[in-house]
C-alpha cells in the first residue's frame, strides 16, 4: 500500500566543519521537519547559502544528516540505502545543474544511459536506453556521439534521460537550466513536465528562480540559511506570501510591467 | 593508421628493439657468452663487398693479431681468404671460422658486443619495462584509494608514500641491495632489482594521482555515477581511470629510461645482473677506464644505445602526451 | 534629442578569418540613455561590447568591416565585467587596484560610497577574495565609475547572483543613471533589461533583429525571434 508521504524528514539537520585556521561549524540546514507527499511536484526556493543543495544530497543519500531520521515511503533512509531488494538508486535520482560538467567527457552517449542499468542484459541496457533517448526528444544515432558534439540543451536531455532510465520513482532536478537559454529552458520544462505521470513518487524542483517555480510546481519551499522560511501551495506562497523574506523574494524579482509604472 | 605515423619513430625504434631482444637467439650473431679468446678487444669487423675481381657480395677476411712496438694490439687481416657472411640457418648471419663477424667490435674476453647487446637488451629492457609498470601500478592504486576515500585512509597512505619520495633512491637501491646476500641466484637478482626499482618509484605516482583523482571525485558526473548506484570499484575503474590515463601513458615513457639506467648503475658497480647473464650495465662496466675512449672507444656503445632508447622513450612521452590531450 | 555618443554603422566583428561573428551592425547610443542588448549565449553581444571599449583584438576578435564613431575619451567610457572574481587580480589588495585606475584616495572614497560601501565594513587593504559575492559586484562597479564615466558598460552585472542583490544593484544602477550617465547594458535576463532600460536591442546570431523601447519589445514584438524569446521567459 503507498505510502501517502513519499519522504519525511524529523529534525534532520546538517552540519560542515571548515578547516583551516580555527575549526568552524558551518550550519548547511537547520533542524527540518517537513513531508513531501507522494507524486506531488515541489519547488524548494532558496538564494545561495539556503541549504537547498544540501537538502538535495540528504534526499539522494549522497550525504547522510548530523542529526534527525529520513525516512522515504516509512522505511528508514539509512536502511533503504542498503536495500539490495530494492537498490535506492531505482528508487531516487537527481539531475545536476550544470550539463556541462555532469556527463563524464569519455564516454559516449549510450555508455552514459546505460550507467545505471548494470543489472540488466546486454539487450535490455540496449533496448531501455534507446527508449529513453526516445522518450527526451532526442534523435537515435546520438547514441554513438561524445557530450562535446551535443549543445547545452541537448546534454540537459542526456541526463534526464540518464535519470529516467533507470525508471525512478522520486527525481530531483538541481537548477536544471539556469545554464541554458532562455529559448531551450522552455523546452526543457515542457518535457520534464509531461514526464509527471512517470514519476509515480514525485518531483524536487530547486532553483532560485520563483518564476520557474510557479510555471512547474504545485507545492513551494522556502529556505533561507538553512532555514525553513515558508511552505505551502504554490500559488499561496507566491500570491499570499506569510513572511518577510518571502515578500523580499517576490518584490525583487523584475516583472513586467514594471512595478510603479512602466516605460 | 601505422604506429610509425601515430606515434613517430621513436615508437617504431623502441618496438624494433623489443623484437630484436626477442628474437636475440637468431638476430645474434654468436651466443653471448661465447669467447674468441684469441681476438680479444677485437675491433668491429670491415665488411667487404668489392674484391679485385668485383662484386662478391658481403664477406669478411680472417684475422690475427700482433703486438706493435707501443705494446698495442693491431688485427690484420689475412687477405688470402675471403669468408662470404651466411644468411639464414641457426643464425640471421653468421660467418665460417675462423674467421669472426664482431658487427660492434669484441671485449677483453673477445666476446662479441652486438651479440651481447641484444642479448642484454632482454634484461635491461624487460627489467626497465617492468619495474616502471609495478611502480605506475602500485602508485596507481594507493593514490586513486587515498584520493577517493581521503579522511584516515588518505592521511596514513600519503606518510608511506612520502616516506619513500624521501629517500634518496640510489642509495637506498645500493643499501638494500647490499644488506642481501652478493651470491644471488640470476632470478632471484631479476626480481630483486624489480622489486627495489618500483619501491622508490611508486611513492611519486601515489602523490600526484592522488591529487587528479581528489579533483576528479568532485564532478558531477562521478556523483551522478553514485546516484545511479554504481559501486566504488566500478567508478574508479569506469570514470577515474580513464582520466588518469593520459597522465600514467605519459609517465611510463619517462620513466622507463630511469628504470633502465638505474638497473645499468647497479649491474655497472657489480650489485645488479652478474655474469653469466648480460644486461646493457654490466657490458659498461667492462668500459670503466679511460683508455678504453681511445682505444677500444666501441666498447661503449651500450651506453650509446641507452642513451638512444632513453631518448625515444622520452619522445615517445610527449606524443602520447599530445595524442591524449585530445 | 541629446547627444550622440556611439555610433555604429555596418559594423561586422568577427574573431576567425573569413567569418563574421557579429555583424553588420547598427547602433547608436545617446547621451543619458541605457540601451540594452538583449541576446542568448553566442548572439555576439559581448563582442559588440569590447569592440567598443577597444578591447576586441586583446580577445582574439577583430573589426572586419563597417565603422564606429566614439566620441568619448577612452576614459569616460566605465566596465562592468561579468564575473568580478575573475576580473580581480586575486594578488593585489583592493586599495592598490583602484588606485592603479589612476584615483586618489578622495575619489576612491567617493567612489565607494556611490555603490553603498564605507570603509567601515571594507578594508581597502583586503583581497578580493575575502569580499562576498555582493561587495565584489559592488567594488568592482565603483572602480569603473572612478572616473566620472559618461557612458557605462555593463556586461552580465547580476548573472551570478542571487535575486535579491540583483536588485539591489539595478536600484543602484539607476540611481547612476539618474545622474546622467548612459549605460550599456548586455544581458540575456529579459526582465531585466526591460526593467532598466530605456531602449532594447535584441541580437540573435550576431546581428540586431529588433530595436525599440521595453514596452515594444515586451507588448508588441515584430520579429518572430524576439517573440519566441518574450514568451519563453517564465514569469510571475
Amino acid at each position: 500500500m503507498p505510502q501517502e508521504m513519499f519522504f519525511e524528514f524529523e529534525g534532520v539537520s546538517r552540519t560542515f566543519t571548515v578547516r583551516g585556521g580555527r575549526a568552524q561549524t558551518f550550519h548547511a540546514l537547520a533542524p527540518l521537519t517537513c513531508g513531501f507527499r507522494r507524486g506531488v511536484s515541489c519547488a524548494l526556493v532558496g538564494e545561495s547559502g539556503s541549504g537547498k543543495t544540501t537538502l538535495a544530497r540528504l534526499l539522494t543519500g549522497l550525504l547522510s544528516p548530523s542529526s534527525g531520521r529520513i525516512r522515504i515511503e516509512g522505511q528508514p533512509q539509512e536502511q533503504a540505502l542498503h536495500d539490495r531488494r530494492r537498490p535506492y538508486a531505482r528508487r531516487v535520482q537527481m539531475v545536476f545543474q550544470n550539463p556541462y560538467l555532469s556527463l563524464d567527457p569519455k564516454w559516449n552517449i549510450r555508455s552514459i544511459l546505460e550507467e545505471g542499468l548494470f543489472y540488466l542484459s546486454a539487450a535490455e541496457r540496449h533496448s531501455r536506453a534507446c527508449r529513453v533517448l526516445e522518450q527526451v526528444g532526442l534523435p537515435a544515432h546520438y547514441a554513438s556521439r561524445r557530450p562535446s558534439a551535443l549543445s547545452g540543451g541537448e546534454r540537459q536531455r542526456v541526463a534526464i534521460a540518464r535519470a529516467l532510465a533507470v525508471e525512478p520513482d522520486f527525481l530531483i532536478l538541481d537548477e536544471p537550466t539556469s545554464q541554458l537559454d532562455v529559448s531551450v529552458q522552455a523546452q526543457i520544462l515542457t518535457l520534464i513536465q509531461s514526464l509527471k505521470p512517470v514519476l509515480q513518487g514525485g518531483i524536487l524542483w530547486i532553483t532560485h528562480d520563483l518564476a520557474l517555480a510557479a510555471r512547474v510546481a504545485e507545492v513551494l519551499l522556502v529556505l533561507r540559511e538553512g532555514k525553513l522560511v515558508e511552505a505551502g501551495p504554490c500559488l499561496e506562497v507566491l500570491g499570499h506570501p506569510r513572511e518577510t523574506y518571502t515578500r523580499q523574494l517576490l518584490a525583487s524579482i523584475p516583472v513586467w510591467p514594471p512595478r510603479g509604472g512602466g516605460q | 593508421m601505422s604506429v610509425r605515423r601515430r606515434l613517430g619513430f621513436s615508437a617504431a625504434f623502441l618496438l624494433a628493439l623489443i623484437v630484436a631482444a626477442l628474437f636475440a637467439d637468431w638476430l645474434a650473431p654468436y651466443p653471448a657468452g661465447l669467447e674468441h679468446r684469441r681476438l680479444p678487444y677485437h675491433p668491429p669487423s670491415s665488411i667487404h663487398f668489392f674484391d679485385a675481381e668485383g662484386w662478391r657480395g658481403p664477406f669478411v677476411y680472417a684475422t690475427t693479431m700482433h703486438f706493435d712496438e707501443y705494446q698495442r694490439r693491431i688485427y690484420e687481416e689475412d687477405l688470402s681468404q675471403a669468408y662470404p657472411l651466411r644468411f639464414g640457418g641457426l643464425r640471421f648471419v653468421s660467418v665460417e671460422e675462423p674467421a669472426s663477424l664482431f658487427l660492434l667490435g669484441a671485449d677483453a674476453r673477445g666476446r662479441d658486443l652486438f651479440s651481447r647487446i641484444l642479448y642484454g637488451a632482454r634484461i635491461s629492457l624487460s627489467l626497465g619495462l617492468a619495474g616502471a609498470f609495478l611502480a605506475a601500478f602500485a602508485g596507481w592504486a594507493v593514490g586513486c584509494i587515498s584520493g577517493y576515500y581521503g579522511g584516515l585512509t588518505d592521511q596514513v597512505l600519503m606518510r608511506v608514500a612520502e616516506f619513500f619520495i624521501m629517500i634518496p633512491g640510489f642509495y637506498f637501491l645500493l643499501a638494500l641491495r647490499s644488506a642481501l646476500p652478493p651470491e644471488l641466484g640470476s632470478w632471484q637478482v631479476y626480481a630483486l632489482t624489480i622489486g627495489v626499482l618500483s619501491l622508490i618509484g611508486w611513492g611519486g605516482v601515489a602523490r600526484v594521482v592522488r591529487g587528479m583523482v581528489l579533483q576528479i571525485r568532485q564532478q558531477d558526473f562521478i556523483q551522478a555515477g553514485r546516484i545511479l548506484g554504481a559501486s566504488d570499484l566500478r567508478i574508479l575503474r569506469t570514470h577515474v581511470f580513464p582520466h588518469t590515463l593520459p597522465y600514467l601513458a605519459v609517465l611510463l615513457s619517462i620513466s622507463v629510461p630511469s628504470y633502465i639506467m638505474a638497473e645499468s648503475a647497479l649491474s655497472l658497480l657489480g650489485l645488479g645482473i652478474q655474469e653469466p647473464d648480460v644486461s646493457w650495465g654490466s657490458l659498461l662496466s667492462d668500459a670503466l677506464s679511460m683508455a678504453h675512449l681511445h682505444l677500444r672507444p666501441w666498447i661503449l656503445s651500450p651506453g650509446i644505445l641507452i642513451c638512444l632508447t632513453a631518448w625515444c622513450f622520452n619522445r615517445l612521452g610527449d606524443r602520447l602526451q599530445k595524442e591524449t590531450e585530445a | 534629442m541629446s547627444q550622440l555618443i556611439v555610433q555604429a554603422r555596418g559594423l561586422c566583428l568577427g574573431y576567425e578569418k573569413g567569418k563574421v561573428a557579429a555583424g553588420p551592425l547598427d547602433l547608436e547610443i545617446r547621451e543619458g540613455e541605457a540601451l540594452g542588448i538583449l541576446g542568448e549565449s553566442g548572439a555576439g553581444k559581448s563582442t559588440l561590447g569590447y569592440e567598443i571599449l577597444g578591447l576586441l583584438q586583446e580577445k582574439g576578435g577583430s573589426r572586419v568591416g563597417g565603422d564606429l564613431h566614439c566620441h568619448l575619451d577612452p576614459l569616460e567610457i566605465g566596465f562592468i565585467p561579468q564575473d568580478p572574481l575573475s576580473s580581480l587580480d586575486p594578488l593585489f589588495s583592493i586599495g592598490s587596484q583602484m588606485k592603479e585606475l589612476g584615483a586618489d584616495a578622495s575619489e576612491i572614497q567617493t567612489a565607494l560610497r556611490r555603490v553603498h560601501l564605507s570603509l567601515d565594513n571594507i578594508s581597502l587593504k583586503s583581497y578580493p577574495h575575502e569580499l562576498s559575492g555582493g561587495m565584489r559586484q559592488r567594488l568592482v562597479i565603483a572602480m569603473a565609475l572612478l572616473r566620472s564615466p559618461r557612458l557605462v558598460i555593463a556586461d552580465e552585472p547580476t548573472s551570478s547572483l542571487d535575486v535579491t542583490l540583483q536588485a539591489e544593484i539595478l536600484k543602484l544602477f539607476r540611481e547612476i543613471h539618474a545622474e546622467g550617465v548612459a549605460f550599456l547594458f548586455i544581458t540575456h535576463h529579459v526582465l531585466l533589461a526591460a526593467n532598466f532600460c530605456d531602449r532594447l536591442a535584441v541580437m540573435q546570431a550576431g546581428s540586431i533583429v529588433e530595436t525599440g523601447t521595453p514596452r515594444e519589445i515586451m507588448e508588441t514584438p515584430r520579429h518572430a525571434y524576439t517573440a519566441a524569446l518574450v514568451a519563453a521567459v517564465p514569469r510571475l
